[in-house]
This record gives structure tokens, sequence and C-alpha cells, in this order.
């Protein structure tokens, strides 16, 4: 039954998106008011169906109907209710599902957006024809190599082995489920991390169909970028805090005391990041400055297609690693698409660069663009570095057959130098004036702040650290962290002083008033308190292995650690063996932990779940490694300051909340203070 | 004149400051370096194949790993450690490739891409100012 | 950084020259659409050799060279095998684990083949790849156990480690004089079996 419906809407929003094709690209080419009307049915078709697929999906696993080879093969009666909502993504089928939701809201908060306007909205109409597209293309899928409706013809004990695509063709159902991946429900941070991820890498699709609009109508300016900034920034929200909480979840689950590993799949969501802080930046300099207007074309293409990109990455099996799924036919038909998306999109762009081609030169490198250019520069950069290290290996196969491996060392030795130097634009940038700076000027502002910068950092060598990066990360995250507080203090003094108001009120008052520029320095603030946890957490960790029998200490980074006893419990979807740590200090008892191995189902190789001791000045973090009842092999690690990253991570992504969000305060009575930073802010 | 002896002091921490880190950075770190973990970073997992033995929980990594400490408390070169991985694995299982070879391209592209960008910024000058630079418009 | 270029006037980095921007804009189109056909094409030829990558005999650094010295202890009786003691006979060398679905389907392949060629010199050995040994004897008791097949253990995976496996199943073939012939990773067919087998008793190099 739910099959039918699924499969049914699936069919639905396909025909929709051809519909949408249709009547999108006629009324892209004859605009009226009130245009939008003709796509209200093609568009609520999209949305209508894709939400009802979910919904069937969602029902089907919830109410364990086995007859559908998805559910059989990703779910089981016993999978807990959290971990069985998060089945209908954990795997490809659904995972391409949510991707087709997602796009089905963009698709409706664009067709809301331009139905709210009373012109001949020509550019809105063209990027609902564009979104057609992109929709066609994802909803296709799904009825032909990636149906996550297909019933089970051959069904195992446990599980389906083979699969019919069409639902009608008579299922039969499998008696339990496989359950889904055991990795994938081993935390509840699965049911959160890759929907807050779609939304960011989704969302790109926006800013990328108003791109295409303006370059099939010919319009250059920067209409399509100030339309699409709602869009943009929302979906770089979500894009840093699903990034974030995929490294979080990596820390909590995998239990090898790590966040990042650069694994390609991370490195897949981590590019078009990249690109698009990139984009949001340089975005900011045409709207100011009108200069960069190709440049902004490239990124955004650059940005989608790496989307689809990295979406053929984890999805297509080409690479092996904790999040692809197997080998499937999806594969090749994403890498036609990402290559239909480069030359249909770039093909665009270079029949029409005349159009876009001539903008206002800088003026001076040192001036607020020229920093921009700076910060562009290496995030670009840091783009083609993380491309080319991930493709690498696959490239040399390739051509020569021979396998070469690149990994960690390779990308931290080059990433490391291009995050100092973003730091050093972040602190530098926000803060110098637009077209030309006067020297003296972005001295008195950096003065203070780099003082600070340099006691921090004096008084780390004073206690004894000596490592090099640990010292020129706190420097310039200090530092990056001054600029901003130094610029609110000095324009809320200013304000102050002018609104006869506290200092506090008028701080919030200016970061009000001007809630752009303020989110990103939000956004700056919380990317430098990320910058800092890496760079004390990565180089002040401790790491031991220790062998523990019943009632043994160990000690590491200060923490005594007593085996207390070892313990096992049967619950349904899974066998659980752990082992009671008691954790104390210089005699005094802090608690104890439970780090654990989990072993679902059927399989029979355990999965750790490390335990986490947080506390402010760092995690104690407990993997087990070997259980058995005469001893325990347990791996430790000491963190300082870990917290540091999730924080600042996660600030970064929702000081958007602010740009979007806050309002502009009414204005008081007394003269309008010229703030220093919120003047030339963007 | 106050103002001139707090400008002067000001300056005098700052450069203690300044002298302190600089010593500290020239001292570099005491500790000496741990090769297992530099190695274990760099030998990829070969069941896991996103992550090195280092980072990876899986039986193998972990006798890999016990493998790498022998070694290294043996007194083993890296250049012999990682043969005797690769012997058996494969050049892809070493994940920090050399600045040489078949691997140099995969340094040399981004290394071109910041010529190759800083040349576009800086060969692209203004020639003629058409209109007056303001020191800070508002 | 802003101090220092004080002096210098440069441009945005994508953008045209204000004047004459006609001619450069067209080189400037033709330079854009080769650039995204060699990265499109470049994209084409990597991928498109990994769709359905299905390997059977594959390349190891570790062809050609002698079996590594090792002793593993008898899953189900007393004492261990050395490989060393083997050494005349060809050895067929599989890595499986009873959580192994691909081992669960191969497993009779190997059991047959060992009853065609217990009489041709050639020996089997299964080593147990990271599993319980209950769970182990259990696989066996289950789906029986060949001729001339010998099942040891590798409980901390040095036997793994040694012989540079990626996942299992996998396979390797050693010939009379303790040099690895030949290495199958995942699923043996019976076909590839046979013949990489027949081609070490012939003493031909097996067919990669």
């Amino acid at each position: 039954m739910a099959a039918n419906i699924g499969f049914l809407a699936i069919v639905v929003a396909t025909l929709s998106s051809v519909w949408l094709i249709v009547e999108g690209y006629g009324a892209m080419r004859n605009p009226e008011p009130g245009g939008f009307q003709r796509l209200r049915g093609p568009v609520l078709g999209i949305v209508g169906g894709a939400l009802v697929a979910m919904g069937a999906l969602e029902l089907a696993i919830l109410t364990d109907d086995f007859s559908i080879e998805y559910v059989a093969n990703n779910s089981a009666s016993t999978t807990p209710f959290l971990f069985k909502i998060a089945s209908g993504w954990a795997a490809l089928e659904g995972s391409i599902l949510l991707w087709a939701l997602v796009l089905a809201g963009f698709v409706y908060s664009v067709y809301r957006q331009a139905a709210k306007r009373s012109d001949a909205d020509g550019l809105g109409l063209g990027a609902l024809f564009v979104l057609g597209i992109v929709s066609l293309f994802f909803f296709g899928v799904m009825l032909t190599v990636s149906n996550p409706f297909r019933v089970c013809i051959d069904p195992a004990v446990v599980g389906c082995f083979e699969a019919a695509n069409l639902p009608w063709s008579g299922a039969l159902a499998a008696a339990e489920g496989r359950g889904p991946n055991p990795l994938l429900q081993n935390h509840i941070l699965m049911a959160v991390h890759p929907p807050m991820l779609y939304l960011g890498y989704v969302g790109m699709v926006v800013p990328f169909a108003f791109a295409m609009s303006a370059l099939l109508r010919g319009e250059s300016g920067s209409t399509w970028l100030k339309r699409t900034r709602v869009w943009t920034l929302v979906a770089w929200g979500f894009l840093t805090v699903g990034i974030v909480l995929g490294g979080l979840w990596s820390y909590e689950v995998l239990g090898w005391g790590g966040y990042w590993a650069w694994d390609p799949v991370e490195n897949a969501s981590f590019i078009p990041w990249l690109t698009a802080t990139a984009f949001l930046h340089s975005s900011v300099v045409q709207e100011r400055r009108g200069m960069l207007q190709a440049w902004n074309f490239v990124l955004i293409i650059a940005t989608f297609a790496l989307t689809i990109l990295g979406t053929f990455l984890t999805r297509s099996g080409v690479i092996v690693s904790v999040h692809s799924f197997t080998q499937s036919a999806i594969g090749p038909v994403l890498l036609w698409f990402l290559m239909l998306v480069l030359v249909a999109s770039f093909g665009l762009f270079a029949a029409r660069i005349h159009l876009v081609a001539s903008s206002p030169r800088l003026d001076s490198m040192a001036s607020r663009e020229g920093v921009f250019l700076f910060n562009n520069l290496l995030l670009t950069v840091f783009a083609v570095m993380v491309t080319v290290g991930t493709l690498y290996p696959m490239f040399t196969e390739a051509v020569t057959g021979d396998q070469v491996g690149v990994g960690r060392p390779f990308f931290d030795r080059m990433a490391i130098p291009l995050s100092f130097g973003l730091l050093l634009a972040m602190g530098l940038g926000p803060i110098t004036p637009y077209r030309a700076a006067k020297g003296s000027v972005v001295w008195q502002r950096i003065r203070m702040p780099l003082q600070v910068a340099l006691a921090a950092t004096a008084l780390a060598v004073v206690l004894g650290y000596r490592n090099r990066f640990l010292l020129i990360g706190t420097l310039l995250a200090v530092f990056v962290m001054g600029t901003i507080v130094r610029n609110l203090w000095t324009s809320a003094r200013k304000a102050a002083g002018g609104w006869e108001i506290s200092i506090p009120r008028a701080a919030l008052r200016v970061m009000r008033n001007d809630t752009g520029y303020w989110g990103g320095q939000i956004s700056h603030f919380g990317i430098a308190l990320l910058a800092l946890g890496i760079a004390i957490s990565a180089n002040l960790s401790v790491e031991a292995e220790v062998v523990l029998v019943p009632g043994g200490t160990a000690t590491v980074a200060g923490y005594d650690l007593t085996y207390v006893e070892a313990f096992s419990r049967e619950e349904p979807h899974r066998f659980v063996v752990g082992a009671e740590i008691e954790i104390s200090r210089n005699g005094r008892v802090l608690g104890t932990e439970e780090p654990r191995l989990n072993r679902y189902g059927t399989s029979q190789q355990s999965i750790a779940t490390p335990s986490v001791d947080e506390s402010l000045t760092g995690d104690l973090y407990l993997s087990l490694k070997s259980i058995n009842p005469e001893r325990i092999t347990l791996g430790v690690w000491w963190f300082p300051f870990i917290w540091l990253i999730w924080v600042g991570g996660l600030m970064a992504g929702a000081a958007v909340l602010w740009s979007r969000l806050v309002r502009k305060p009414k204005p008081l009575k007394e003269r309008v203070p010229v703030s220093q930073g919120a003047d030339d802010g963007g | 004149m106050a103002g001139d002896i707090r400008r002067t002091a000001t300056w005098a921490i700052t450069g203690v400051l300044a002298i302190v880190i600089l010593v500290g950075f020239v001292q570099g770190d005491p500790e000496p370096e741990d090769r297992v973990a530099r190695l274990g970073s760099a030998i990829k997992c070969p069941v896991c194949q996103g992550e090195a033995i280092i980072d990876s929980p899986s039986p193998t990594a972990e006798a890999m790993m016990d493998v790498l400490e022998e070694k290294v408390a043996a007194g083993e070169t890296d250049g012999q450690i990682v043969d005797y991985f690769t012997a058996r694995f494969g050049d892809g299982i070493y994940l920090d490739p050399p600045f040489a070879g078949r691997t140099l391209l995969v340094w040399l592209i981004p290394m071109a891409a910041v010529v190759g960008g800083f040349w576009m910024i800086l060969s692209r000058r203004r020639v003629a100012v058409d209109e007056p630079a303001e020191a800070e418009p508002s | 950084m802003t101090e220092t270029t004080d002096v210098t006037d440069p441009a945005d980095i994508p953008s045209e020259p204000s004047s004459g921007g006609r001619r450069s804009g067209v080189s400037r189109r033709w330079l854009a659409i080769a650039g995204i056909l060699v990265v499109v094409g470049l994209m084409a030829y990597v991928f498109n050799g990994r769709f359905g990558q299905d390997p059977r005999l594959v390349d190891s650094p570790l062809i050609g060279q002698a079996f590594p010295e090792m002793t593993l202890d008898y899953l189900e009786e007393e004492g261990s095998l050395d490989f060393d003691d083997l050494r005349g006979e060809i050895l067929v060398v599989n890595l499986w684990a009873s959580w192994c679905f691909p081992c669960r389907a191969e497993h009779p392949v190997l059991t047959a083949a060992s009853e065609v060629y217990q009489d041709r010199g050639v020996h089997f050995i299964g080593i147990v790849y990271q599993d319980r040994e209950s769970a182990a004897i259990g696989f066996l008791d289950q789906f029986g156990r060949g001729v001339n097949y010998s099942y040891v253990m590798d409980p901390d995976s040095r036997a793994t480690v040694e012989l540079g496996v990626f996942g299992i199943p996998e396979t390797y073939f050693v010939d009379r004089e303790g040099i690895i012939r030949g290495k199958v990773q995942g699923e043996v067919s019976p076909s590839l079996l046979l013949a990489t087998i027949d081609d070490l008793i012939a003493g031909r190099e097996p067919e990669l």
C-alpha cells in the first residue's frame, strides 16, 4: 500500500517537474505580472509529491512493512523509534528522497517569494524553470535507478535479496528487516546531521537557479545576488552547522578520538562550503562596489556543481568510506548529470560573458575589497587543494594504474597555512575601509587587538607551550576576536554618548542596526573560537592506551581511572558490553564513565561507543578497545578545550539567524551616531 | 607628558611580549617527536579506507599500530617502516604523498593556483584612476 | 599585507579590462569553454573505469614474494600450523569469518575444490579473520568442512597485516616453492579457483 502511494507520489512529482519546465520556460520568455500563477499547479505537484513520498516511506518504516526492499534492508522491527525515522534517509534511496524533498521546499519558497511581487518577474520565473530541470532529474532518478519503493520479490529470512522496480509487481514481505547500518544507529546526531547538511547542500540550488536565469535572460547586474541573499545565507548556515554536527557525530560515535579525518565524504561536504563561503564574501563586493560580477557566476556554478560532485562521490560507490553506500546504478547517472550541469551552465556563462565582463577595477589592495580578494583567493585555493587531494588517487589509478595515497598529512600541511592566511584576512578585512585604506586608520584599529593577541600568546609561551602551530593559531584567533570586540566597543561607546544610553544597550543597538555586518562578525567570532579550539586540542591533547584488570588503576593526564567492573545487557536491537570506570583526580572521585561495545542484530562486529566526560577545561574521552572478564584495553584521550570547536562552529552557522531574524530597532530621538564598523559594513 | 609616558610604556610592554613570543617560537617544541603518531596518521587503514590506522578502531588497524610501535621501538627508519607496509598493501596505503614522481602534481596544482591567483590579481592593475579614491567613504 | 601593497593598483580577479573588452572577451569565452571541456572529459575518463568494478585476481605487491613465515594456532585442535612445514605443497589460503556474507557464499566452492584436489598436493588453509572462536566453529558445523583443509586462527590479526588483507574474503595462491602467485579479493568463482590451481599444478603463471 505504502509502496503504491509513494511511487505514485514520485510519478506525480516527476510529471509536475516536466510541467514546471514547460510552463516556466514560457513564462520566462514572456514575463507578465502574475505570470507565476501558471506555475502554481506544478509547484504544488512537486511539493505535494515529495511530501507524500517521504511520508509514505516513513510510514512504511514505522509499520515495519518489509515488503518494501528499502525497509527490509535498512530497518528492523526492533529498531528504536527515532532511528526508524532516521532510517528514512540513512541509506541511498532514502537520502535521494530527502534531497528531493528539501529541493521541493526550496522550489516552494522561491515560488512564494516570486508570487508576492507585482511586477513581471522574469528572473524569478526563469529561476523556477531552472529549478524544474533540477527536480526533474532527482524525481526521475527515483523512478528508475534509485527507487525507494522497490518491492521485495525474493525475501530472505532477514532482509530482501531481490526487488522489482514497480510496486504492483507482487510483493513478498520479509519476516524481519536487517536494521540500519550499526554505525548509523549508534547516536541520535545521525537523525539531525543529514537533514541539516542537505538543507545547506541543496539550498545552494537557489542562487544557482537565479544566476542561470539571469544569464538566460541576459541580465547582468546584481539583482540575482540581492534576491537570493536570504537563501545563500540560510543554506550556508545549515551547511556549516551540518558539517560541525558531522564532526561531533564522528567524535561521539566512532571512538577514534577525532572529529575530522579528511575522509573523501567529509571533503565532499567541505569543498562546496569553501566555495560558498567565498561566494558570500565576493557577492558583498559585487553588491557594494560592482566588482567581481563574472567571478560570482563562476563561484555559484562551481558551488552547485560541487554539491552534485559530493552527492556523486558519496552515493556512487566510487570511493569506499564510512559514508559511502554500496555500488549502485545511480553512479553513472549522477556523473552524467554533473557533466551536464558543468557543460550547460559554464557554456551559458561563456556565451553571455560579454554581458557580465566589465566591472569597476580595484583602487587599492589595501582596502576592504582588496582583503576580500585575498580571502577569495585563499578559499578558492583551499577548495582546489581539497578537491585535487580527494580525487588524485582515483586520477592516477585511471591514468597509470598505480595506487597512490593522499591523506591527512597532505591535507594538514596544506590546510594549516591557508587557514592562518584566512584568519589574518578575517582580522583585517572587516575593519579596513572600502576603496583605499589609510595605513594610519587601519593601524589605529588593529593596535589594541594586536597587543591583546601578543599578550595571550606570550602567556602561552610563559606557561611553557612551544608548539609553533599553537602559538600562531592563538595569536591569529585572539587577534580576530580582538578586532571584533574592539570594533563593537568603540562603536557602542560612541553610540552610547549620542543616545545617552548605557554601553551594553548601545552595543545591542549597534548590532541590530546593521544585522548583515554584525551577523558576519558573530560568524567570524565563531570561526575564531573554532580555530582556537582546533589549535589547542590538536596540539595539546594527550593520548594513551591502558590495559586494566578489575580494581586496577591507571593515570592519564592527571586523572586516575579505576576499572570497577564489566557489565553486559541485552537490548531489543543490540547487545551491549561495557566497563564501569571510576574517574578521580587527586583522590577526589569525579564520577563513573561507561565506555561500551555494542553489537547490533545479526552483525558480529562490535561498534565502540566512547564515553566522554566533558568539562570546561576539556574532555576526558574513553573508548573501549577490547574487553574480557580479566582485563580491558582502554583508549584514553584528554582533549583540552575541545568544546570551543563545537561552540564556535555552531555559532558561526547560527550567526545567520542574527542577519535574518533580528529587526532594526526603532530610532531613538537623539542624533544618529556614526558607528565605525557598521558604516562601511556589508 | 603623562600620555607620552603611557605610550612609551605600552610600546615597551608590546615589545617585550613580542620578544617573549619570538624566543618561544625559535626554541620550538622541546618534546621529542612522536614518530608513532606521525606515521600512524600517514598510513591508511586498509579495511576502512577513509581513515588512518591511528584513527581507526578496527582490529586490523590496531594490529598495524602494534607492528608500527614495535618497529619504531626497534629503531627502524621511517623509510623501512613505510616500505614494510607498502610491500604488503601497495603504495596506496601511504597517505603522505612525496613531493616527487607521480604525486608531484598533487602538491603543484594548489601551489600553481596560488601563483595563478596572485598573478590574476596583480597583473590587472588599474592603469588610469578615473575617480579619485577617498580614504574613507561613508 | 595591506600596508605593503599600497602602491599597486591591481584589479579584481576575473574581470575584463574596461576598454577593449570585446576581443579579449572572445578569447576568454573560448578559454572558458576549453577549460570546462577538459574538466568534464577528465572526469568522464577517471570515473568511468570505476563503475561496476568486479575485482577477481588482483594486483598485489605480494605476488612473486615468498609467503610470510608464520605459525598459527588451529581452530579446533591443539597445536599450531607452521607454514614452512607445507613447503612443496600448493597452498590455497583463504581468509574468512562467520559474519561475512560473501564467505558464506564461497564456502561450498572452497570445500568442494578441496575434495577435488585432495590427492594432488593441494592444501587448503582457512584463516579465521577477526571472529569469535565459537562463532567460527558454529559456521563450520553448519556449512561443513573441506578435506585436507586446515582451519587456523589469527587472534591478534598479525597474519592479516603480513598478508596485506584489505577485506575478506580474500584468497591467496602459493606455489610449491612457497611463492605467492595470485590473490583474489572478494568471492572466488569456481572457474577462477579451479583454473588458478590447475595453472599452479602445471607450473604455469596464473593469468591475471
